[in-house]
């Protein structure tokens, strides 16, 4: 069924085709490829719908194909054909498909919309905002990117809720705290939330889930879960009866059996099966390897049989008890489990309902549902604005089932209503890492299985890296000789010569004794050695030394042009779990060995970021003392330990105060003086101006980004340069700069710094200055020349207080739901599902360490715990079974161009601040008779008086100024001006452009025969207030320059300027 | 150029002027044509697309025309001439979308569509539909075209046609009578009309100008693209046809080297920051180069932000034309935060945000000290809510109620809250903020002056909606409204601007920047609305390829004026960010032309300002001390410190400084901790029974009450974690009564008096949780919440984990964890050969070194670090080697 890799086929772009494909075999070649296949075939672009599982490899992808065009539109035939050719283009097409390949670049760029490369996330939700109303989805609703904080929220405000009432909500949660605490039933709720959308899956019709499911799980556990079991061994005379026989006979005993005796006598007399438990079994509930001592044997004799048949007895009887308190156990976790893990999930979709979001869940389930629901279809055809007909699957092996059953539903319809649709999936099972996000492996061969029976396509599978160098192939081949389903991989011919090694490093440190020194360590001069987890301490030194002895500088990695020296970009340490991360990062600084991080909290944890969170704390409240020397401490003032001991020892009044005195003093030193006096400006901006323009001006002034250059150690530079930059970016982008005020911003990041959605360190521009350190799912996606896999001690914990949600991916929904606690509650009844789920989970391990394995080009380096890392025993094993060269021929180092570094920006200064405009009601005033007189008088302008006043808020007043102004028009005096009869034109708002450009609108032009007079309106109240000297002389370079203008226009006149008030009175200037 | 496939081209004389800018061109043309008439070109009309474009047309004008002064055309926008002559008001917008809101909400069906949103959207779409001056009524239309498909969309649309009266008071409809009068006007007294750059038409607008060129003169200008970079241009982004080597070739047969050498210049950059300072180096080499009138297209908002920013540093001030959302401003915040305090009855946060904003309640200079104090006080009582607590906890700590505090309470009082009209919750806003004394500091202020306009202009439009609506509803309305309402800041007068597309049409500019000129930005992607692309095509509405074209249009016009610039993100995220595909057609086109690319901008270095003393390296701290700086009380848990890292007894003991608490925190494991010990105290004081039962039920009511104070939840989960436990403390304690021990005394200090070499006299001292006594031996006990397993590993290494041998030496007894936190409760003893008088001697024998000038070194291993609160001052992880 699996053919191997045709690629020939697998391009052919009318063909179905599913690629089962091996790390570093070229996934994405295969499927940009494909792509520009189809292209060429004639696909329109927005025909193309390419799905990955993050966008960022949606976005590499777009770039490599956008990369590809070009090359075919810019490249000379002979390439263009050579690269046709390398993608199967049947000879006797390529000069035919010669121009249509050289014009796919405008094709793809001019073209509205484009094709689409996305993730399932972001086609969801595509399609769920633009559903059709009646679909019933949520319109208008935006997607909630930080949904944990309002999960707590919703979560403390229920348990505030249940805690104080007596409802079935409130007892369930009160015996939920008394069987299992708070932190488990926080976590339980937690996962419930997690699982949200197998539960609807799971209950999905059903009017009352919570029952439903309960009746589902009912049958699986022991009929009787009212009563308590103990009580019906205390009502079985018989089994009384075996348990006093059994103590009798111990009495014959040992001086232990005695005691044993005794202890079951007083259990029997108490009823206490507990501790009959104690004196039959052993402590973890499994039977005793020997029942009794000679000493009793000798005793009973021959009646010993009967006696041990008693105890078998009892023994049984006891398990039994045990497993049906299990059950009872799973009962009431359940019962009241399913209760409030259900109430919780609905009250945060009514959280969310209330301020309009969703969160991917969501989407995922809505898309889903509509997607199935043929009801919509014609609705949804009319809402999309494109039609899809060639679907690529990227990353396959990751896709959840409910993402595939609304794949599937949606192929199923195209494939009805479309005619030459086409599928080309490929993926890994092998490198299927995301179990903790729902991702199935499984559902990678159920797909493809679906795909050959409804779309004919063939499946492929390839095993050929082009990554790898041999030795690393071997050394993988090695590992996973006997892994189910893995076959043997191949290097590729060009590979062929590539040097490679393999080293294991296993750190083996002896169990330290303790034993107490003789003498009292002092703390003064000596440091307490690092206590725990000494394995990976030994580990992080050896790490970090090796590196930076042996490796870095020294290994020759070969890149595009040539060999050269390993530096520290080429280096890619994993990890499986965060948890001894920082163990590691401490050994890099030791080392002094740039490196980046996947820490959780990225950013936010960072010692600079924490700066200038400190720094901006004091601005707000600068009595809070440590926030106020960490600001002086960091880089930006840089104050020593003498400074603060100044500011801060043995005082009654707060560091602030201290500061502010002492920097009044002629002789405070220069870092107080400048913390006091930045500090001080800094402070008085921060009520009004934005949190971003606030940070701009701290850096500028505080001239943070060289004083942290010189501050840190070299090898920190770039990282914390970036860091900073990435600060200042969070406080304009975080929430959309919805946080106007800094304490809303200081809140924000406070509320984030251990959200899932923490932004992560800033990244430098230069990859090639830093090793880097990321988990191996981080590390999904990238490869580097060497890899180090730093096992540490891991050991796996169980998970606990969680949910059983097995989902086959070919079933609708998955078969089970129910929620367990810990491993030794896993009870029999839902033994199966465990036992599934365990298997899964160890081959989701196995493709965790071929994932990172499989990052490595030349250099494959594995540590960790001798004593108790099982993938390190594993490589171990294997690799001294065909041992590989252990470290890369040496190399020389290649300079790396130094940046120069940036130029200096200078320029000339421009522009200016204006006063804003003063509002009063005078001005208003003014303004408004202004336009009164404009428009009363002829010709007359149209203004809408009513909305005006309206505006300037000058209702009341409207008639009063209309009236005067009326009055004024017609006052004798005036009349020549205003009485069309006396003159020969008049103009209001006469426009005027000067030679400059400027439009000059003049209040009042009036043209004689032999005259010009213009007019301005002077109605504001304060030129009343002037003589007309002073009114004349205020406004004289203004009129004078409309006098000169209108003498432009009319040479032969003479002209008249005046200024006409508020009272009547005309000034001639 | 550039007209739409589906439309027709506008009407009248087309004609295509040569030169690089095209207001300079019409200006020309203008007064070739009407040379007659100067000085006096009032009879002419010119539709410009904007205000400011009307503004630079001028220039052009009075430059083409070089007299002293003239009477200039008619300078106006489509819209405004027309409605310059229209009568009567539109409705206005507010009202319109309240009327249409209040018949959604009571439609049944919606489900949990967002009313408000989809009645904005709703609209807007029918806004646009009267503005095509649509025939038939669109439900009617869609129905005939797609069944029952649509249905809710239809009958949505025919709701809104039946509620807003589209024909008549909407202001499109008024338009396009405005429209039709001006025609009138044009027919009785014919003026010659130019137009240019004139952006989108309507199908309104369209029609006018079809009739308008029938009755006047009317030319229509657009630019020649057969010249220069602007014909480069058109063959990059207008044409796909002949293919791109031909058309590359062509050009390069026509122009021997490029005609945009040197004009046009890109710049990927790989962050934010680096587009910013890219962007910043350019324009200052505009200025330098004696460019003036800069325009800086803010496609990314972002990035524009930060060049703002940097540019100011330069003093190179940049005039904001685009505003920003009101709601992001700091006075719309200060009405948020005050909102949200009636809301939620005084969150502390938003509360001292609202104190210590300068818009409310007088200078916060003058309460600045008080406030201080009183969030100090919070902080240390843990109010997190609450009024009336509050003003409790004021009371205690200033004797009197202080009047901030008197004036937040009393405008809480007055804040109706009754359902009620949206205009009426603004007028009840309005009061209460008059009563904070917001009104004149708002005033004050730009944005809080657009602010009060904003909602004194809505309460007004809103005065005959009855609608009634609570609190919250209200309240999601105001933030939309204030979300949608924008503010320009016009404090900065400059040449150098920072605006849009459709701002930027038709002006003059000497050079011109595309900030954000990545895929996701240009051309601009619609967000999905209520119809697709293709149905709204059959409504006649214009769509993204319209969008597209225009766009096209509009950066053609600027780009070829003088030198350009586009800058994009080449990563964002750690992700590649494709670039604009604009860019990529004109990198294509220009490389395979001339074979060169088009020249790329560097980050430029944004100046600072080094300050004195300059930065040093940071090493690890080891500060020494002058004796008088040291403390004279000396607990184990100083000790402990001490012992774990000396940098840390600096921080905490010499320099005296703490975390402080904040006003909100959860209470959390040691909460319980001390919550036990109080109990327990309680518990022993009162003499309790030997008796089982009755001691149990002692302990239990003693716990009773110690859980009562508590929030629900909390009680509850303390009640059911301490219940198990109990019992077993009882057993635990008769069984050690049975051995013959009492109970002594509960929370005892133990002092020591020392005298330390170089300090003088110190006080060693210890409060120890319970104190028992046999004969005349005794036993201090020390309560701890912590595992068995971790008490183990103190009593393991007393020399290292010195608290219990420190108690045991001051008390002279002997010593035991009892862990009160996991059954069987079983006490830990210290093992007896422990060396606790040398242990207890290291604390002054230490102390006289450090007097002495030890140095103390920071070097905490990495469990004490991870929950050091002196991290930032010790600054571990920054030292160089
Ligand atoms: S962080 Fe560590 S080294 Fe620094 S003061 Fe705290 S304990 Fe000492």
């Amino acid at each position: 069924m699996r053919e191997p890799l045709d690629n020939a086929a697998a391009l052919d772009p009318t063909a179905c085709v599913v690629v089962e494909a091996c790390a570093g075999s070229g996934k994405t070649w295969l499927l940009v490829s494909r792509m520009l296949r189809l292209l060429l075939a004639g696909a329109a672009p927005s025909e193309l719908l390419a799905i990955t599982f993050t966008r960022k490899a949606a976005q590499e992808m777009i770039d490599r194909l956008y990369d590809w065009l070009r090359l075919l539109a810019q490249s000379d035939a002979t390439t263009v054909r050579g690269f046709l050719r390398e993608r199967h283009v049947a000879e006797e097409d390529v000069d035919a498909l010669l121009p249509r390949a050289r014009g796919l670049l405008e094709a793809v760029l001019s073209a509205q919309p484009g094709p689409t490369v996305t993730t399932f996330h972001g086609w969801f939700l595509d399609l769920v905002q633009r559903a059709p109303l009646d679909a019933g989805l949520p319109w208008g609703a935006t997607l909630l990117d930080r949904p944990q904080q309002m999960q707590d929220e919703v979560c403390e405000r229920l348990f505030a809720r249940w805690a104080a009432s007596d409802t079935a909500e409130g007892v369930a949660l009160r015996a939920l705290l008394a069987d299992i605490g708070d932190s488990n039933l926080r976590g339980l709720l937690r996962r419930f939330l997690d699982a949200r959308a197998e539960w609807w899956a799971y209950t999905e019709g059903h009017a009352d889930p919570v029952t439903y499911a309960l009746d589902r799980l009912r049958p699986l556990l022991h009929p009787v879960l009212e009563t308590e079991p103990a009580a019906a061994i205390w009502a079985d005379p018989l089994q009384c009866a075996r348990l006093a026989r059994v103590a009798d006979a111990l009495e014959h005993g040992t001086a232990t059996e005695c005691k044993r005796a005794a202890a079951l006598r007083q259990a029997l007399a108490q009823h206490d099966l507990d501790a009959v438990r104690r004196c039959i079994l052993k402590a973890d509930g499994g039977r005793l390897a020997s029942k009794a001592t000679k000493s009793v044997h000798a005793a009973l004799g021959s009646v010993i049989e009967g006696w041990l048949d008693d105890y078998t007895a009892l023994e049984e009887a006891l398990e039994n008890v045990a497993r049906h308190e299990i059950d009872r156990r799973i009962w009431a976790l359940n019962r009241h489990g399913l209760l409030l893990g259900h109430a919780y999930v609905e009250s945060c979709q009514a959280a969310k309902a209330q301020q309009g979001l969703i969160d991917f869940t969501d989407v995922e389930w809505l898309a889903a549902r509509l997607l199935r629901d043929p009801v919509h279809a014609p609705a949804m055809a009319l809402k999309l604005d494109v039609r899809y007909r060639h679907l690529l699957l990227d990353e396959f092996q990751d896709t959840n089932p409910l993402q595939w059953h609304a794949l599937s539903a949606w192929l199923v319809d195209a494939r009805q209503s479309e005619r030459g649709i086409t599928v080309f999936m490929v993926g890994d099972p092998k490198q299927a890492i995301y179990r903790f996000r729902r991702g199935e492996a499984r559902v990678f061969d159920v797909a493809a299985d679906f795909l050959r029976m409804q779309f004919g396509a063939r499946r492929f599978s390839t095993d050929m890296t082009r990554r790898l160098a041999p030795v690393l192939v071997r050394a993988v081949n090695s590992v996973f000789a006997d892994a189910a389903g893995f076959a043997a991989h191949a290097w590729t011919p060009e590979n062929a010569d590539r040097a490679g090694a393999v080293l294991c490093l296993p750190v083996q440190v002896e169990k330290r004794t303790v034993d107490v020194p003789p003498n009292l360590r002092n703390p003064l001069l000596t440091p307490l050695p690092e206590g725990e987890e000494r394995a990976v301490q030994a580990e992080a030194k050896r790490f970090a030394e090796m590196l930076r002895d042996e490796v870095l500088g020294r290994w020759g990695v070969a890149d595009a042009d040539g060999l050269r020296a390993a530096r520290p970009g080429d280096v890619l340490a994993l990890v499986r779990r965060r948890t001894h991360l920082q163990r590691y990062e401490r050994a890099l600084e030791q080392a002094g060995i740039p490196f980046i991080t996947s820490r959780r909290g990225g950013l936010l944890h960072a010692l600079e970021a924490q700066d200038l969170v400190a720094l901006l704390e004091t601005l707000l409240l600068p009595h809070a003392d440590l926030r106020l020397a960490h600001t002086l401490r960091s880089p930006l003032f840089g104050c020593n330990d003498d400074e603060l001991l100044q500011t801060f020892a043995a005082r009654e009044d707060s560091g602030w105060e201290r500061l502010l005195r002492c920097a009044q003093q002629p002789v405070c030193s220069p870092a107080l003086a400048r913390a006091a006096r930045l500090l001080v400006r800094w402070r008085d901006l921060c009520g009004t101006l934005p949190v971003h323009d606030l940070l701009d001006r701290v850096y500028h002034e505080g001239d943070i980004e060289a004083r942290y250059a010189a501050a840190v150690p070299p090898a920190m530079r770039p990282q914390v340069a970036a860091n900073l930059r990435a600060f200042i970016e969070l406080a304009l982008k975080q929430g959309g700069g919805r946080y106007p005020t800094l304490t809303g911003f200081i809140r924000e990041l406070a509320a984030l710094i251990d959200d899932d959605a923490a932004p992560g360190e800033g990244v430098a521009a230069d990859n090639a200055y830093a090793v880097r350190l990321l988990t191996i799912h981080g590390a999904k996606g990238l490869e580097a020349p060497i890899v180090w896999l730093l096992g540490g001690t891991d050991h796996d914990r169980a998970a606990a207080y969680a949910v059983l949600a097995p989902w086959s991916p070919e079933a609708p929904r998955p078969e089970h739901f129910s929620l367990f606690g810990r491993i030794a509650d896993h009870g029999t009844g839902r033994a199966d599902w465990f036992a599934s789920e365990a298997t899964l989970a160890a081959r989701e391990a196995d493709n965790l360490l071929y994932v990172a394995l499989t990052r490595a080009r030349q250099g494959l380096i594995v540590s960790g715990d001798a004593a108790r890392n099982a993938w390190l025993k594993r490589v171990d094993t294997a690799w001294q079974a065909f041992p590989e060269p252990a470290e890369l021929p040496t190399a020389a180092p290649v300079a790396v161009e130094v940046d120069t570094g940036p130029v200096a920006i200078v320029a000339p200064p421009v522009g200016s601040r204006v006063a804003p405009a003063v509002r009063s009601i005078a001005a208003a005033r003014g303004e408004f008779f202004h336009a009164c007189l404009e428009c009363f008088a002829p010709p007359g302008a149209r203004r809408d008086l009513a909305a005006l006043a309206m505006r300037l808020k000058l209702e009341d007043e409207r008639w009063a100024l209309e009236t005067a102004a009326r009055a004024l028009l017609a006052r004798g005096e005036l009349a020549r001006f205003f009485d069309p009869a006396r003159y020969l034109r008049a103009h209001s708002e006469r426009a005027l452009l000067d030679a400059d450009g400027q439009i000059q609108r003049l209040d009042r032009v009036v043209e004689f025969e032999d005259a010009v007079w213009v007019i301005d309106y002077k109605t504001g109240e304060d030129s009343l207030t002037l003589s007309d000297t002073d009114l004349a002389a205020r406004h004289r370079a203004q009129l004078e320059r409309y006098g000169q203008l209108v003498a432009a226009l009319h040479p032969a006149k003479a002209i008249h300027v005046a200024v006409l008030r508020a009272d009547g009175r005309l000034v001639v200037v | 150029m550039g007209q739409g496939e589906g439309q027709t081209p506008i009407p009248g004389t087309l004609t295509p002027l040569a030169g690089a800018a095209l207001p300079h061109a019409v200006a020309r043309r203008l007064l070739a044509c009407h040379a007659d008439r100067l000085p006096d070109l009032s009879g002419i009309v010119v539709i410009v697309p904007n205000h400011r474009a009307a503004q630079d047309f001028a220039r052009a004008l009075a430059r083409a025309a070089g007299c002293a002064a003239l009477i200039p055309p008619t300078l106006m926008p489509l819209r405004a001439w027309a409605e310059s002559l229209a009568g009567g008001r539109a409705e206005a917008p507010a009202l319109r979308l309240a009327r249409l809101h209040g018949v959604l909400r009571r439609s049944n069906g919606l489900g949990a569509a967002d009313t408000w949103t989809l009645a904005g959207e709703l609209l807007g779409l029918a806004d646009e539909l009267t503005a095509t001056r649509f025939g038939e009524a669109p439900g009617a239309r869609l129905r005939a075209l797609h069944g029952e498909a649509l249905a809710r969309e239809t009958a949505l649309v025919e709701t809104v046609w039946a509620t807003l009266g589209v024909d008549h008071d909407a202001p499109e409809a008024r338009y396009a009578r405005a429209l039709d009068a001006l025609l009138e006007t044009l027919r009785t007294a014919p003026r010659p009309v130019h137009a240019y750059a004139l952006g989108p038409l309507t199908g309104v607008e369209r029609h006018f100008l079809d009739r308008c060129a029938t009755c006047v003169p009317f030319e229509h200008h657009t630019f020649d693209t057969s010249t220069g970079a602007c014909h480069v241009l058109q063959q990059a982004w207008q044409h796909t046809d002949p293919p791109l080597a031909a058309r590359a070739a062509a050009l390069a047969a026509r122009f021997p080297s490029s005609p945009l050498g040197g004009r046009i210049t890109l710049a990927p950059a790989a962050h934010l920051e680096a587009e910013a300072q890219a962007v910043a180096a350019w324009v200052a080499g505009q200025l330098k180069a004696g460019h003036r009138d800069i325009a800086l297209i803010a496609l990314d908002r972002a990035t524009a932000r930060r060049v703002r920013a940097l540019l100011e540093r330069l003093d190179v001030l940049v005039a904001d034309e685009t505003g920003w959302a009101l709601s992001t401003t700091a006075a719309a915040a200060v009405v948020d935060r005050w909102l949200e305090c009636v809301a939620a009855d005084f969150p502390h946060a938003e509360l001292l945000d609202l104190l210590k904003s300068p818009f409310v309640l007088g200078a916060p200079g003058a309460r600045q000290d008080e406030v201080l104090r009183f969030e100090l006080a919070l902080r240390r009582h843990g109010v997190a809510q609450g009024l009336a607590d509050m003003q409790r906890l004021a009371h205690a700590e200033f004797g009197t109620l202080p009047a901030w505090l008197a004036t937040l309470a009393d405008a809480r009082q007055g804040f109706g809250e009754r359902r009620a009209p949206l205009a009426v919750w603004l007028a009840r806003l309005a009061d209460s903020l008059a009563c904070l004394g917001a009104i004149a500091p708002l005033t004050a202020d730009t944005a809080g002056a657009v602010l009060l306009d904003t909602l004194d202009t809505l309460r007004r439009e809103l005065a005959t909606d009855t609608e009634p609506y609570g609190f919250a509803e209200w309240r999601h309305w105001l933030d939309r409204a204030l979300e949608a309402a924008s503010f320009v800041d016009a404090a900065v007068s400059s040449p150098v601007v920072l605006t849009s597309v459709p701002a930027a049409r038709g002006r003059l500019f000497d050079a011109v920047a595309v900030l954000g000129a990545d895929a996701r930005h240009l051309p601009p992607r619609p967000a999905p609305g209520l119809f697709s692309q293709a149905t709204r095509t059959e409504l006649g509405l214009s769509g993204i390829r319209e969008a597209t074209e225009l766009v096209v249009d509009d950066l053609m016009q600027l780009l070829v004026q003088g030198p350009a610039l586009l800058s994009w993100q080449a990563w964002r995220d750690d992700e590649p960010n494709p670039a604009s595909p604009l860019v990529l057609r004109l990198q294509a086109l220009h490389q395979m032309a001339w074979g060169a690319s088009l020249p790329l901008q560097a980050p430029g270095r944004p100046p600072a300002q080094p300050g004195e003393p300059p930065a040093a390296a940071c090493v690890t701290p080891a500060p020494t001390v002058p004796a008088v700086h040291l403390p004279r009380r000396y607990s184990p848990t100083v000790y402990q410190i001490l012992l774990d890292c000396p940098y840390r007894f600096f921080v905490r003991s010499v320099l005296g400084i703490r975390e402080l608490d904040a006003a909100d925190e959860a209470l959390d494991k040691s909460d319980y901790g001390s919550a036990l010990h109080r109990i327990l105290k309680v518990f022993h004081d009162g003499a309790p029974p030997t008796e089982r039962d009755a001691a149990l039920a002692q302990l239990q009511s003693c716990a009773a009450a110690g859980f009562e104070a508590l929030p629900a939840y909390t009680a509850a989960a303390w009640n059911s974690r301490w219940n198990p436990v109990q019992a077993a403390y009882v057993d635990a304690w008769l069984d050690w009564v049975a051995q013959g021990w009492h109970y002594a005394s509960g929370e005892t200090e133990f002092t020591v008096p020392r005298n330390v070499d170089g300090l003088g006299e110190v006080i060693l001292h210890g409060r120890v949780d319970r104190v028992d006594v046999r004969d005349d031996v005794r036993t201090v006990i020390d309560y701890k919440t912590a595992s068995r397993h971790q008490l183990k590993k103190k009593l393991d290494t007393p020399d290292e984990a010195v608290q219990l041998p420190f108690y045991a030496w001051l008390a002279d007894a002997a010593a035991a964890f009892l862990p009160i936190d996991e059954t069987p409760v079983i006490p830990l003893t210290l093992e007896g050969d422990t060396d606790i008088g040398a242990i207890a001697e290291r604390l002054p024998a230490l102390l006289a070194a450090i007097a002495a000038g030890a140095p103390l070194r920071a070097q905490g291993v990495d469990a004490t670090c991870a929950h050091c609160e002196a991290r930032g001052l010790c600054r571990k992880g920054m030292w160089h080697a």
